[in-house]
């Protein structure tokens, strides 16, 4: 092997010296990353497994609840019907043994003092068909 | 000899450069994690920009906004802030407004610590206890929307109602706090869930959420209850004025 010279072997700790300095510094900067991913992920994966559910055990469970009253909004129905109109669905639905139910309202219409509507239970295709009469405040609910 | 003082300067100079380039990096560690401990500190405050009263008392106009989600770590019986803390993030938003200074869910569970032992929370006197610090009673009746707007309207009076089934609003048991009456009719709301207020809450200028009253109301249904906190005082005055 061919013996270095001066310079060459000055060069070549030169580049050693810079390759480990490049080195410590670039391992450094990876670490801190790193250590800050693990944090945002752990924190991340923490807020997702906290699933919301206050209970003071005294409730219905098995309550049949609307999920989009809204959509009788543009209708005239009177809030003495409102508060009632989740309680009476829940009351006929749970004669046909139907409970925990998510329902949804759909073709909701008014003709006259007469509202109409369906609400449908949970995933399957059976609903209600809803009539309510503004005049006696009276529901009339059939099943379908 | 030149080329090694030419070869240790360009060493010296680049090591510098290595060193300043570290000392850079951790500053911006440094900054990144100030800032974080102030996002994190913003978020335990209100959630939305508090509005004082005219005077020179910094007294809140508004009620502050916080969110059961922000609190993921603070511990409450078996569970978290997060996940059972809907009544304590209510009573935590109505003792920031009664005090006008951020009292945060942590906090009151702190100061009302005997309440939340054996892993349930003793509602009925923490109400009481919260209600007594303020002179103020509770009284606990059936959800009624005609009551409820007279309390908002004329008596000036936030309303604290349950709804003790599962709902749109929370999957067994939910308390909203009702605050005000907008013009069309719907409440202003403070919801602890931010969820909820994702999916339901339309805006006021001010950032406060609104609840459709129609979708309140349907989601209550008769079994809902609704509690107010009438100032003691005022009680008494209603007691004599009756004959």
């Amino acid at each position: 092997m061919k013996k270095m010279n001066r310079s060459a072997k000055f060069a070549f700790i030169f580049s050693v010296i810079i390759s480990i300095m490049f080195l410590i510094i670039v391992c450094s900067m990876e670490k801190k990353d790193k250590n800050d991913k693990v944090t945002t992920q752990n924190q991340n994966t923490l807020y997702e497994k906290q699933v919301v559910m206050y209970t003071e055990n005294d409730e219905d469970a098995a309550y049949n609840y609307i999920e989009n009253p809204d959509v009788l909004k543009n209708t005239e129905m009177p809030y003495v019907a409102c508060l009632t109109l989740n309680d009476k669905i829940d009351k006929y639905l749970r004669d046909y043994n139907y409970v925990s139910e998510i329902l949804t309202i759909k073709n909701a219409y008014q003709k006259g003092t007469i509202i109409y509507f369906e609400v449908f239970i949970g995933d399957t295709d059976a609903y209600i068909n809803v009539e309510y009469d503004i005049r006696y405040n009276e529901f009339e609910f059939i099943l379908k | 000899m030149r080329k090694i003082i030419f070869c240790i300067t360009i060493l010296t100079f680049l090591f510098l450069a290595g060193c300043r380039e570290k000392t850079k990096a951790t500053e911006e560690i440094y900054e990144t994690e100030a800032s974080l401990e102030k996002t994190e500190e913003k978020i335990r405050g209100s959630r939305i920009e508090m509005i004082y009263k005219e005077g020179p008392e910094e007294t809140f106009e508004i009620m502050p906004v916080y969110y059961q989600q922000d609190y993921y770590d603070i511990v409450l019986g078996e569970k978290t802030v997060a996940e059972a803390g809907n009544l304590v993030t209510l009573l935590a938003m109505i003792c920031s407004y009664e005090e006008s200074t951020y009292i945060t869910p942590d906090i009151l569970i702190s100061e009302y610590n005997q309440y939340f032992k054996n892993n349930k929370t003793d509602k009925d006197k923490l109400l009481q206890q919260v209600a007594n610090k303020y002179n103020r009673e509770v009284v606990n009746e059936p959800l009624d929307v005609e009551k409820i707007a007279k309390y908002i309207n004329e008596d000036n009076m936030y309303v604290l109602i349950r709804i003790p089934h599962p709902s749109m609003y929370g999957n067994l048991s939910t308390y909203l706090l009702l605050t005000g009456i907008t013009e069309e009719g719907d409440f202003i709301v403070r919801d602890s869930n931010y969820d909820n207020i994702q999916k339901y809450a339309q805006f006021l200028d001010n950032g406060e959420p609104v609840y459709s009253s129609f979708s309140v109301c349907v989601a209550a249904g008769q079994t809902a209850q609704m509690y107010t906190f009438p100032l003691k005082s005022a009680i008494t005055d209603e007691m004599e004025e009756e004959p």
